[in-house]
């Protein structure tokens, strides 16, 4: 049957068609990345003139910005968690309080909190407006003023945050992870669509990867390039999708991504659309899309941008296994944000969130893994039935990784352009060299990861799955 | 064949492309290391005239043509920054009006009006620095930029400029400023305080819209201004809750009896935000007579009054400690919950509450 004429013709014609479609995705793809790219040029040097401005730094560090609050949810983070805090308080910021939720911590967390910092129980009077797991407890510190610390039942970082959101004082939140190390004056830097009189409902910043850098005292004093090929990768990953990515969506709108470790809230807003979602397992997401939602259908002008240079270092997943698990659940989290949100596809009464930001994380996101993979197995298909000449697929596969190292090596451009965080030599040889092998085993273990994802999301598993951390210090 | 020639090209292009932002990053690196060792050095020269000068041993003319050789690029910036953190203000004056006749600064101000916003930026910045009464004109240009960021930057130069006409303008524009801009604002306008007194009490009226007004009387607090809070005293019974709250605000700047008599009144308010302001206010004058008042306002029925209330007992000594701990055994539990707090908590908790 296979061998008769006719159907090999047919599936000669579907192969080429198939072919050129992935090919034509991938072209379209690529070509709104190099649109962010290029929208990410001004966006970035209006930023690093700025940051750099006498005036704004006077206005910046003086009473007038708005006081915030920063929610630290932590689970089982004894051995770090008294550097955490320290470092979290001793950030430079005119009013902030630090709220740490212990969310039900198996280790010895909360009694190293009660000691550490002379924490003595208050009385719970605020009003509990989100649902969360029971707070078994208030406390504040008699060292700290700043420091408040609820201690409560297990129910998850999207509960953990709701408590700390309740608690809170402030007209502003800033979600942290508690492993997350916040560069000194970070907050400054985030506050600064405050200063440039922007309505703001949410800010994000940047999320750098720590593995690599000298860590003291909960705060990077070295910025280094892990010189191990999986945290390598992640470097110039993050520095891509952060630097021109994120940046090109401000021009966009709809920006649908604020990191859950690093971004800025306003409270009211968070209380309105009922806080984080808790069994979603990427929250920040989840979170943005409503609050977009929110913002459009109530007609309310407030923007969400996204500010390149106030800087939280994280620590990226240094085993196969363990990133395996993080990628999964990432994409896992997208197919079921896409999925609830499915009626603002191309729904023009939500705007550029309607037409732009969710068809390109629907189609250029979620079923990219999906795509990619129809495209490695239709080629070798074709290689095999000599649909497609060698050459042309092997020219095909180097124009495409070179592409993708163009993108990154444009966003070390931008970087070391601006902020510039990687100062030596070997730093910034060692993410031109990530930036070109990246595309060569790195990004096809992404795939497989993200491919487990539509499964899994099939199950209907809602596991965060275990992520095992190193922990901080000097490079090995 | 055709498709595969294309390919080529793409991979050569792309190849080419790729070298040339490598060697990019290695030059600018470069040139960027030079560029600041001519930077530190051409601001190390600056140190030994500006000594002399300030120590009355030299001549500020050697201080000005030190920083004309620092790079363009960075000699505004720089400037700035030595007339804010290293010389008193006389000083500043003077080299304010040497600086005048340089090049470079009428320069980079008569760009005020260009078309990219880095430049304007640069001139409200060198207006900062250099700024005289005659440039008023090109600083209301600047003061109603597009670009925040720029506005900013011209606002520090109100002082330097000195008029009332451009300050009634910034008065006038900052009620519909974002509040981080507007607390700046009213930072720089306490150096102009004798301007903004006139222009103040014009405005303080009735008459005015509420949201206007009730800018203006929180003015009117930040700038302490005694002959300002007899006319906002007035204005505690305004039907807008809005300035009721901001006259609340701004007579706890105020430490007269009048004013406390005011408040006490004021404590009364229909609206729970009012009462918790009044509440907070009287806990910073921190007047011995206003025990009762604010024992009954412990018991208000919203928690923000009964919060704010009790924050201010602490804040009245013993006697107001005293107080709290008869409300910790309160017979409503909400009550006695709002006292154990706040009489649990540490000085540095209580400065911090009161605070924020």
């Amino acid at each position: 049957m296979i061998g008769s004429p006719m159907l090999l013709a047919f599936f000669h014609r579907f192969l080429w068609w198939a072919d050129h479609g992935v090919l034509f995705y991938f072209l379209a793809l690529n070509s709104f990345y190099a649109m962010l790219l290029i929208l990410s040029i001004p966006e970035l040097w209006r930023h690093w003139r700025l940051a750099d401005d006498e005036h704004l730094s006077r206005l910046i560090t003086s009473e007038a910005l708005p006081a915030l609050s920063l929610l630290v949810p932590a689970y089982n983070e004894e051995v770090t968690i008294t550097a955490s805090v320290l470092s979290f308080l001793t950030l430079e910021y005119p009013k902030f309080e630090v709220i740490l939720i212990n969310d039900g911590s198996k280790d010895g967390t909360m009694d190293v909190l009660l000691s550490e910092f002379d924490l003595y129980e208050v009385p719970p009077a605020y009003p509990r407006v989100l649902g969360s797991q029971r707070v078994r407890a208030v406390y504040r510190s008699r060292r700290h003023s700043r420091l408040i610390v609820l201690d409560k039942e297990n129910g998850g970082k999207a509960d953990s945050l709701n408590a700390g959101i309740n608690a809170a004082r402030h007209e502003y939140v800033v979600a942290v992870d508690a492993d997350t190390l916040i560069e000194p004056d970070a907050l400054l830097r985030l506050a600064r669509p405050f200063v440039l009189g922007t309505s703001v409902a949410a800010v994000g910043g940047t999320l750098r990867v720590a593995n690599g850098c000298v860590v003291k005292m909960g705060r990077v004093v070295d910025a280094r390039v892990a010189p191990v090929w999986l945290s390598g990768c992640q470097v110039v990953e993050y520095l891509r999708a952060f630097l021109f990515g994120r940046l090109g969506w401000n021009t966009i709108g709809g920006s649908l991504i604020i990191s859950g470790a690093f971004g800025l809230f306003r409270r009211e807003y968070l209380l309105a659309i009922g806080g984080y979602k808790t069994g979603n397992v990427t929250e920040d997401m989840d979170l943005v899309v409503r609050l977009q939602r929110y913002l459009y259908e109530n007609n309310i002008k407030a923007e969400m941008p996204f500010i390149p240079d106030p800087v939280a270092w994280t620590e990226v997943p240094p085993q196969i296994h363990v990133l395996a698990r993080q990628r999964e659940r990432w994409h896992r989290g997208l197919i079921g944000t896409m999925i609830t949100h499915r009626d603002l596809l191309f729904n023009r009464k939500y705007g550029a969130m309607g037409m732009v930001a969710i068809p390109y994380f629907f189609f250029g996101e979620m079923l990219a893994p999906l795509i990619e993979l129809f495209g490695y197995v239709i080629t070798v298909l074709a290689l095999a039935l000599g649909a497609v000449d060698l050459r042309f697929a092997l020219l095909l596969l180097v124009c495409a990784i070179g592409y993708g190292s163009l993108l990154t090596v444009w966003a070390i451009v931008l970087e070391d352009l601006s902020f510039r965080r990687y100062r030596r030599r070997g730093d910034l040889a060692r993410l031109l060299l990530f930036a070109f092998i990246e595309g060569l085993g790195f990004r096809q273990l992404t795939v497989w990861f993200r491919l487990q994802a539509f499964w899994k999301y099939l199950r209907g598993s809602d596991s965060w799955g275990v992520m095992t951390r190193q922990g901080f210090g000097a490079p090995k | 064949m055709t498709a595969l020639l294309v390919l080529i090209v793409i991979a050569i292009f792309q190849g080419a492309f790729l070298l040339m932002l490598v060697v990019f990053i290695g030059v600018r690196r470069q040139v960027e290391r030079q560029r600041r060792q001519g930077f530190l050095s051409a601001r190390q020269a600056i140190s030994e005239p500006l000594s002399a000068w300030l120590s009355g041993s030299g001549e500020i003319e050697s201080v000005v043509v030190a920083l004309r050789a620092l790079p363009a690029a960075a000699v505004v910036g720089f400037a700035l920054h030595l007339a804010r953190t290293t010389l008193p203000l006389d000083a500043r004056d003077a080299l304010a009006a040497s600086l005048r006749q340089e090049p470079w600064v009428r320069r980079t101000i008569s760009r005020a009006s260009s078309r990219f916003w880095t430049r304007r930026l640069d001139a409200a910045r060198c207006l900062a620095l250099a700024g005289t009464p005659d440039d008023s004109a090109l600083l209301e240009t600047l003061l109603n930029d597009p670009v925040p960021g720029v506005a900013v930057a011209a606002a520090d130069a109100l002082p330097r400029v000195a008029d009332a006409r451009l300050v009634a303008v910034v008065l006038d524009r900052m009620v519909s400023l974002p509040t981080v801009m507007r607390l700046y604002l009213q930072g720089i306008l306490r150096e102009l305080r004798t301007i903004v007194e006139p222009l103040l009490l014009a405005r303080l009226s009735t008459r005015a819209a509420p949201r206007a007004l009730a800018h203006w009387v929180e003015l009117a607090g930040a700038l302490e201004l005694p002959a300002v809070f007899d006319v906002v005293a007035q204005l505690a019974v305004h039907q807008s809750v809005q300035v009721r709250v901001a006259v609340a605000r701004a007579l706890r700047r105020s430490p007269r009896q009048q004013s406390v008599d005011v408040l006490k009144m004021m404590l009364h308010d229909a609206d729970p935000t009012v009462r918790a302001t009044t509440a907070h206010a009287l806990g910073e004058l921190a007047s011995p007579t206003v025990l009762p008042d604010l024992l009954g306002a412990a018991r208000d029925v919203d928690w923000r009054v009964r919060y704010r209330a009790t924050l201010a007992l602490s804040q009245l000594g013993e006697a107001g400690r005293t107080a709290l701990r008869t409300l910790r055994t309160d017979s409503d539990r909400y009550v006695a919950d709002m006292a154990m707090l706040i009489s649990g908590l540490s000085d540095g908790a209580l400065l911090e509450m009161v605070e924020a």
